[in-house]
């Protein structure tokens, strides 16, 4: 009896280690650099400015490294549907054209 | 003289078709999903409906998964998103008309996992992107980064 109620306790804690929080995590962007994410959360803010650097949605606690196993494990699916970026061009027209007639 | 009055005027109508050609984009929707696996639902006006390879994605508009199930959409201003399995996702908000200034993107992940690239937008400008979650506001800065939410 006693052992089984020990076996639980320890399922329920290894149960809780393992759940993950909310939380969010920076990437590189799909150029090569990195932008930067400010968690404005319910016990604080933290700023995220660094590569596969996360931090827990509430803000509560600094930035801390997320492993590339840890990501595959909870954004695998996510990550995998990302569509192709599409090509960008920015276009800058010259105005002197147009006064070019004056 | 004349010549030139009647350029102008040709000039003036240039602009305007222009502008109408803008409001009429004001009125598209803000993308389209490009890949779906599983079951994903996007929910619009109070309607649902099966999310298909080129559905559109308005404002306002939820989308769901269900387990092992994903979706990725891409909106107007090149804005990747990407959901994982048992998630719940909101566009509350998209204006993207940078000739009148109109520049929004807020949406919403109530549960689950979101990736998201930022596009022109955060990049035109940023404090106008934001994502909500039950415990926090995220604050984009032009880039890339993925979201868990935890269910209750």
């Amino acid at each position: 009896m006693l052992r089984k109620s020990f076996v639980t306790l320890l399922l329920a804690g290894l149960l809780a280690a393992c759940a993950s929080p909310s939380y969010v995590v920076l990437l590189p962007d799909l150029d090569g650099g990195t932008g930067q994410v400010e968690v404005r959360g319910t016990k604080g803010t933290q700023v995220l400015a660094r590569a596969n650097e996360g931090a827990d949605l509430d803000g509560a606690k600094p930035p801390y490294a997320v492993s590339e196993a840890r990501l595959q494990e909870d954004f695998g699916a996510a990550m995998a549907a990302r569509p192709e970026a599409a090509e960008q061009f920015q276009l800058y027209f010259r105005k002197r054209w147009l006064d070019a007639d004056r | 003289m004349m010549i030139k009055r009647v350029a102008m005027g040709l000039g003036a109508a240039t602009v305007l078709g222009a502008a109408a050609g803008m409001a009429s984009a004001a009125e598209a929707p803000a993308g389209y999903v490009k890949n779906v696996t599983g079951e994903v639902r996007v929910i619009s006006a109070g309607e649902a409906a099966r999310a298909a390879v080129g559905s559109p994605v308005a404002a306002g508009s939820t989308l769901k998964t269900a387990a092992n199930s994903s979706v990725g959409i891409s909106l107007r201003d090149n804005t990747l998103l990407s959901l994982g399995p048992n998630t719940e996702f909101t566009l509350s908000e998209f204006a993207f008309d940078p000739g009148e200034g109109k520049l929004s993107l807020a949406s919403r992940l109530t549960r689950g996992t979101l990736d998201y690239v930022s596009g022109v937008i955060a990049r035109l400008r940023p404090e106008a992107v934001s994502v909500a979650t039950p415990s926090s506001t995220l604050a984009v800065r032009g880039t890339h980064f993925v979201v868990k939410v935890e269910g209750e």
